[in-house]
């Protein structure tokens, strides 16, 4: 029962329904041959994500790859970060991280070629483990932890093709200063060497939460800070971004992105979307 | 602001219903009006301008009351009482609240030149705000009348009284003349003074007419004229009127001057050559410059001293000026009795518009009131909304974004009810209609792979 990574992108629910009439995710297919490299081929992870026969939600998420895709030259001689690597944040929790990373994601599934690999660092609220059912699995904190596993044992593949997920792992309490050692460099440039044209997506906590974000910012070369329209303050914006610009380095337009997240269809750049 | 549209509709929508039920719910209310002319340059003004009481440029008497004093609450309450006779078996504290919402409903308008005052009452009661309007109209009238007539009264006993004491230190006076007269029989009298002072008021007032014989009346009191007189008064005028359009040195001016001081200088003269000569003398000087003449003369008999020749003159001084004064009194007894002659006709107060009972309420219709409660209550829901959105601090457009923080806003992401996030319980399908299973085959095997609203929950 196992789908084509292009009939999935385009079937949108179609592709739900058909895995989801195996009643069980373990059958939707072996892991898949480009991922073997990187995977063990334990559990297989589920993906969730926005409705993507929303044609307009679908544009808006492709506006957002390709305004990363542009900035995805080739890493420079001395360059310390992957380009590939992306950060979201935000300023405060609930604001939509995590759904900006699986509809991210789910578009980057439509180019050819191009492997998304999620991290899910947010380690108050793992929502991303929560909602791939991989709560219980072996993840992010255990590599950074355990130095007899290695990076297959904590990346997951997904029912969809060419996404794979990294859960947080069991909660620890020096979390944060685990993101800051040198596996967690390791785990990157592990993902990225197994295949050049890896994106890797880590959904972070709040900015203002979480201290261990800062830490993740070292590592990305991107980062998307997303917005809550009618939510999020502006002065915890302005305090997010002094945070991020005092302590990870330089925030400029070339590194940091604004995301507007729940914002009604008349801002929305794609107006005239067939349905 | 848009994203404060349903704030927005919600405030609007309960403002409306506040403000139209609030005005829906007022009764109708009626104005009823009247107008009253007040003619304060009276015809006989004119008449008594010269003997008037407070002056040349005012009118005989003051003309009426201000309007004002009707809304004190001494005479509000009895006002109310006597339209609703059933207010006076309040308290103190509701007769207090009454009168004052009763002092609201009067409006008296200004008081301008032209003498119209206009007394509004407004009232849910029309025949009744009619009736309060007549009353405060009658009042004001009446009130006018009695304090002027009072005051024109007071102001008669007070001349009459001081005519009398005048009357007797004249009677006096002519006494002390008579006896010093007597006494000193050389002495004569100046032509017209020591005639009898009557007692009666009608012989007074003689005094001033110059047809009045010697016998019953002082002399008529001429000042005396001098040839130049004519010519000194009409250079006057001319160099009045030349200073009006030239400088002091005009040469006009400079002239006429001349010939003015010239003229003057010719009456000096003649003044005083008429002095040994017999001529009309002045209420004040003619005793004494007659007594002067005599002792001059020698008048045929022995010489007087001069210290009674000096006290002669002093008590005919005193006489004259007393007579004076007389005349200024009876004078300005003429101008009161004018007053009052013209406050009994009744020509000062004239009602224009009698108050009527209004037929329409000044209130608009109730259709207005509804359209007006809807554009203000949109107008405070736009303004709530405005500063609520002011002050929550949030962001909602990517330009603000971009102004605020600099950096570009890569995308927005619309919100999608499309998205579900809630599980959904397993169905079976064999129990699914056809027609509906793909959908709902979809919806019931959302727990296992579902589809992920933009839910923020993470």
């Amino acid at each position: 029962m196992a789908t084509s990574k292009l009939e999935s992108a385009s079937a949108g629910t179609e592709v739900l329904v058909t895995v989801a009439s195996n009643d069980s995710v373990v059958d939707v297919g072996a892991p898949l041959t480009a991922l073997q490299g990187l995977t063990s081929g334990h559990s297989v992870g589920k993906v969730a994500t926005p409705h993507f026969d929303e044609s307009r939600t679908r544009e808006e998420f492709r506006a957002l790859k390709r305004h990363l895709m542009t900035r995805f030259a080739p890493k420079a001689e001395g360059e310390a970060n992957e380009p590939r690597t992306i950060l979201l944040t935000s300023a405060s929790p609930q604001e939509g991280k995590t759904t900006v990373t699986l509809g991210l994601a789910m578009s980057f599934m439509f180019e050819r070629d191009w492997r998304v690999v999620l991290i899910d660092a947010d380690m108050r609220s793992p929502e991303l483990s929560r909602r791939s059912n991989l709560s219980e699995e072996l993840g992010l904190l255990d590599y950074l932890d355990d130095d007899t596993l290695e990076v297959k044992d904590v990346v997951y593949p997904t029912n969809v093709d060419g996404v794979l997920i990294v859960p947080a792992g069991k909660p620890r309490i020096d979390a944060p200063e685990l993101i800051t050692t040198d596996r967690m460099t390791q785990l990157l440039k592990a993902i990225h060497a197994e295949n050049q044209r890896s994106i890797v997506l880590i959904d972070s906590g709040s900015i203002l939460a979480c201290s261990e974000t800062v830490s993740l910012a070292h590592h990305a070369a991107h980062i998307l800070f997303v917005v809550s329209k009618g939510q999020t303050k502006k002065s915890d914006i302005n305090e997010g971004i002094k945070l991020l610009h005092r302590q990870a380095g330089g925030v400029d337009e070339s590194r940091v992105a604004l995301v507007l997240n729940r914002t009604d269809h008349s801002q929305s750049p794609v107006r005239y979307a067939p349905r | 602001m848009w994203l404060y549209r349903w704030f927005l509709v919600m405030v609007s929508v309960i403002s409306f219903l506040i403000i139209a039920g609030v005005a829906v719910s007022l009764p109708k209310q009626y104005d009823a009006w009247s107008e009253v002319y007040v003619d304060k340059q009276v015809v006989m003004a004119a008449a008594t301008q010269d003997v008037s009481l407070g002056g040349a440029s005012t009118t005989p008497a003051s003309v009426m009351i201000n309007p004002k004093v009707l809304l004190n609450d001494n005479k509000l309450q009895v006002t109310l009482n006597k339209i609703s006779p059933e207010t006076a078996n309040l308290s103190p504290m509701q007769m207090t609240n009454a009168v004052s919402q009763f002092r609201k409903s009067i409006t008296i308008s200004p008081i301008d030149d032209d003498g119209f005052i206009q007394f509004h009452v407004k009232d849910v009661d029309p025949v009744r705000a009619a009736r309060v309007a007549q009353e405060l109209t009658s009042q004001f009238i009446g009130m006018s009348l009695n304090r002027t007539q009072n005051d024109l009264g007071q102001t008669t006993r007070f001349l009459d009284g001081q005519i009398e004491t005048y009357k007797g230190l004249l009677a006096d006076s002519q006494q002390q003349l008579a006896n010093y007269r007597q006494a000193h029989p050389g002495l004569i009298l100046p032509g017209g003074i020591g005639g009898p002072v009557a007692g009666g008021e009608d012989s007074v007032v003689t005094i001033a007419a110059p047809s009045a014989g010697p016998a019953a009346a002082p002399a008529p009191v001429m000042p005396r004229t001098f040839p130049e007189d004519g010519r000194i008064a009409a250079l006057e005028g001319q160099l009045a009127e030349m200073l009006t359009r030239y400088t002091d040195q005009h040469p006009d001016v400079l002239n006429t001057r001349r010939e003015l001081a010239i003229q003057l200088r010719s009456r000096a003269a003649s003044a005083a050559a008429a002095v040994t000569l017999p001529a009309a003398p002045t209420v004040t000087a003619a005793p004494i410059q007659r007594m002067t003449q005599v002792v001059r003369r020698g008048g045929g008999r022995a010489a007087i001293p001069a210290d009674i020749i000096a006290e002669w003159g002093t008590l005919l001084g005193n006489d004259a000026v007393l007579r004076a004064d007389y005349q200024n009194l009876i004078n300005k007894q003429q101008a009161a009795r004018m007053s009052e002659a013209i406050l009994g006709s009744g020509k000062r107060f004239e009602i224009i518009r009698p108050a009527t009972v209004p037929l329409v309420s000044f209130m608009p219709p109730r259709s207005w009131l509804v359209g007006g409660a809807l554009v203000v209550a949109l107008i405070i829901g736009c303004a709530v909304t405005f500063v609520r959105a002011a002050v929550s601090g949030v962001l909602v457009s990517p330009r603000e974004l971009e102004e605020e923080f600099d950096l570009p806003v890569a995308a927005t992401v619309s919100w999608e009810p499309a998205w579900q996030t809630g599980q959904v319980a397993k169905v079976d399908p064999r129990f699914i209609p056809p027609f509906l299973r793909p959908r709902l085959a979809y919806n019931s095997n959302s727990s296992t792979v579902r589809l992920v609203g933009n839910d923020a929950s993470s």
